[in-house]
């Protein structure tokens, strides 16, 4: 509990460290969006829109830098991001709520199935070194080693082009009303395979290899030699000894590439157009729209921390000695 | 340094297992780590019988290939091992036919595993899962052999076997971290006997404890023994533990055992100058006396490992080179002393029991060419490894 306690200490430094970042980079770069938006909308704003959105956007000029500091934690406590310019006058936080449920649900899953296809291979594959099996091994890192977009662009030319059995882009057919009806739920699933294969297919050999290292590793232990020698069935050894230690690891990576999943996608958004966190960010950047940019910014630094505190919490419960009882 | 009502037990037990039945059997046992040129040959033909209720001794030095031998005799060798040759016979006990333990199919190793032989490995400290509490790694033993007991009952065994070693039974809630060194050695002890194995292996279980906690634990050990009735084969490198403990003693060297005989007839005649230097490699007595008894039973063994023996010239390169040195210095000394060198060869009975007088400068254990040919039990076979066993390879000992 205690360990838990000041590891909770360390996150809540670490959030106030990232979002004080957050605050001032935009503060120091050059260039003044607030301008360049009154550009876009030549004439159509008079001064007073002019000054509240300088005020809004939190670069008016006459605060004090710590005023606008205070406001500005006082608007992300209520969730109020700022207003995005791309997409004016939607606030980040919507922009950001369409967006954040395509990436986390399409790349989440497809990590999710690596991380569990990966570690069961790997667990086999360690147990199991020296069989035909290991060939499987350099087909993977194949698949690992190859740029991500490459691949991505292959499967679109093979089995949507060439072969048309998954459509190529978007999360859905456009025209849909989004909703749980079947239909819906069929296409979004179908729009997802392709990006989740992808997704699967370059990411699964680091699983596998982790894993079939670490059973090595764990395999030569005494206890697993003593569960041997004590007669326990075989696959109780594998599993209840070996594979239940070496996938220590697995889990606290599997946590830190959670983090990553609001992130790591932007490639694949951009090869599948698909409306996810990625793609926006990727927009943002295009458009100087720094209200978004810091917006996922945030989102993505609480999602890392998040991911942190859920692989303590779980490290917790699977290795006791990093339980500090009494 | 052996109370005699220990001895006069071994001595007992020494008669009465020449007419027991054998438990244990092990025929020719050779090991190798490694494929090909480049591989060693930890065991070279091992012959090891154990007796019903014996406790039988097997000392030697570090890297002789003793742990090799526990491995190799209940199918547990790591890889790169490889059993070459060899049969483990096990005697079941209604009598019945001996089972070849390396030619069992996988599932009747793995029901015999525990229930007939039980092991305590070396590394007693890192032998328990650290991911689960003490008392699940007792239960499940028992779990695996006995399907049809309840958990009350496992849990009921598992108290029981911690206090039956000593620990406080509310320890089954304990992690192993939350142990100390000797008490999760007890715990491998007691999970040992969790099913009451007819044999119970240990290999060095005592070693990384200090010598109460050592006494402590050996005493235990054999009052279980007296209880239960299992036999024992104990593996230590300290001969003078054995002399007290073992009904009978193997001394291993380089993959061979070279001397076998009872716990008193080793230490007073030991036959193989590696047995005499093991023997007297331990301290007595006074600090000066202690550091030149050890340096010179040091300097008359001549260790030697696998690695160098696979190309059949290891001991006598090594030897040489040992006899160089030593001989350049015994010289001087015994021009000195006045005492004569003498080499080899010491006939059994001829020589009585070492004294501190017998065992000064000149006088030395001998290279019994006979002792040698008994403690492997065969002829030298032929190839590389032949050279090694005539006479010349043992180390020309001078005091
Ligand atoms: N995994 C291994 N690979 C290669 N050689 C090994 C391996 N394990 C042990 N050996 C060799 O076998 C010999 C016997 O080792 P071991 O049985 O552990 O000795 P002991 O238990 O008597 O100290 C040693 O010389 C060691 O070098
Ligand atoms: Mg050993």
């Amino acid at each position: 509990m205690k360990f838990l306690l000041r590891r909770l200490g360390f996150y809540v430094l670490t959030a106030w460290a990232a979002v004080t970042l957050n605050f001032f980079i935009p503060r120091v770069m050059k260039g003044d969006p607030v301008q360049a938006l009154i550009n876009r909308y030549q004439g159509q704003i008079d001064q007073d829109a002019v000054h509240s959105l300088y005020v809004l956007f939190g670069l008016d000029k006459k605060q004090s830098l710590w005023q606008q500091y205070v406001d500005y934690w006082n608007q992300i406590l209520h969730g109020n991001l700022g207003i995005s310019f791309t997409f004016f006058p939607e606030p980040v936080s919507q922009v950001i709520k369409d967006a954040l449920p395509w990436t986390i649900a399409l790349v989440g899953m497809a990590t999710i199935i690596a991380v569990v296809l990966g570690t069961l291979i790997g667990t086999y594959l360690g147990w199991r070194r020296g069989t035909w099996a290991d060939s499987i091994l350099p087909v993977m890192t194949f698949f690992s080693s190859v740029p991500y977009f490459w691949l991505g662009l292959l499967f679109i030319a093979l089995l949507a082009i060439a072969v048309p059995i998954f459509p190529a882009n978007n999360a859905y057919t456009p025209g849909m009303t989004p909703s749980f009806s079947f239909a819906f739920v069929q296409s979004v699933v179908q729009h997802g395979f392709l990006p989740a294969l992808t997704i699967v297919l370059s990411s699964v050999a680091g699983w596998i290899l982790g894993m079939r290292n670490m059973m090595v590793t764990v395999g030569s232990e005494d206890y697993v030699t003593v569960a041997q020698a004590k007669g326990l069935p075989e696959r109780r050894v594998m599993y209840g000894y070996a594979a239940r230690n070496a996938v220590l690891p697995q889990v606290s990576s599997f946590a830190l590439s959670l983090g990553f999943v609001v992130s790591g996608s932007l490639v694949m958004e951009l090869v599948f157009s698909y409306p996810g966190i990625g793609a926006q960010l990727f927009a943002a950047i295009g458009a100087k729209d720094y209200p978004l940019m810091q917006g996922i910014f945030l989102v993505i630094t609480v999602a890392v921390l998040l991911a942190n505190i859920v692989a303590d919490v779980v490290y917790v419960f699977l290795d006791p000695r990093t339980r500090q009882e009494g | 340094m052996t109370p005699p009502t220990t001895q006069v037990r071994t001595d007992r037990a020494a008669a009465r297992s020449s007419d027991r039945r054998p438990i244990l059997e092990i025929r020719d046992l050779a090991v190798d780590y490694g494929y090909g040129e480049d591989r060693v040959h930890a065991l070279r033909g091992v012959n090891l019988t154990l007796h019903e209720g014996e406790v039988l001794g097997l000392a030697g030095e570090s890297g002789c290939g003793k742990s090799t031998l526990v491995y190799g005799a209940t199918r547990l060798l790591p890889p790169p091992g490889l059993i070459s040759a060899g049969e483990v016979l096990y005697y079941p006990e209604d009598g019945a036919e001996p089972v070849d333990v390396l030619r069992l199919s996988d599932a009747d190793l793995r029901a015999g595993r525990w229930q007939d032989i039980a092991v305590v490995f070396q590394g007693a400290m890192n032998s328990l899962n650290p991911v689960y509490r003490v008392g699940r790694q007792l239960m499940d033993a028992i779990k695996a052999h006995r399907r049809d007991s309840t958990s009350q009952e496992r849990e009921e065994r598992a108290r029981e076997l911690l206090d039956m070693v000593g620990i406080a039974p509310e320890r089954i809630r304990s992690y192993p971290h939350q142990l100390s060194g000797g008490m999760r050695q007890r715990v491998m002890i007691a999970m040992a006997l969790a099913l009451e194995p007819r044999v119970l292996i240990m290999d060095e279980p005592t070693t990384a404890l200090d010598v109460v906690m050592q006494r402590q634990i050996l005493e235990q050990i054999q009052d279980l023994r007296d209880r239960l009735g299992f036999s024992v084969i104990f593996i230590t490198h300290d001969v003078s533990l054995l002399v007290e403990v073992a009904d009978r003693i193997a001394i291993m060297y380089a993959g061979e055992i070279v001397e076998e005989a009872s716990g008193k007839q080793v230490y007073k005649e030991p036959r193989h100058p590696y047995s005499y230097g093991l023997l007297h490699s331990f301290p007595r007595c006074t600090a000066r006396a202690v550091s030149c008894r050890a340096s010179r039973a040091r300097r008359r063994t001549c260790r030697t490992s696998p690695a160098d023996a696979r190309s059949g010239r290891g001991a006598r390169t090594r030897c040489r080179s040992a006899r160089r040195s030593t001989r350049s210095s015994s010289r001087r000394r015994s021009a000195r002393s006045g005492a004569p060198s003498r080499a080899c060869s010491t006939p059994r009975g001829t020589r009585s029991r070492p004294s501190s007088r017998s065992r000064r400068p000149g006088v030395d254990p001998a290279c019994d060419d006979r002792s040698r040919s008994r403690g492997t039990g065969r002829r030298p076979r032929s190839g590389a490894g032949n050279s090694r066993r005539s006479p010349r390879t043992w180390p020309t000992v001078i005091g």
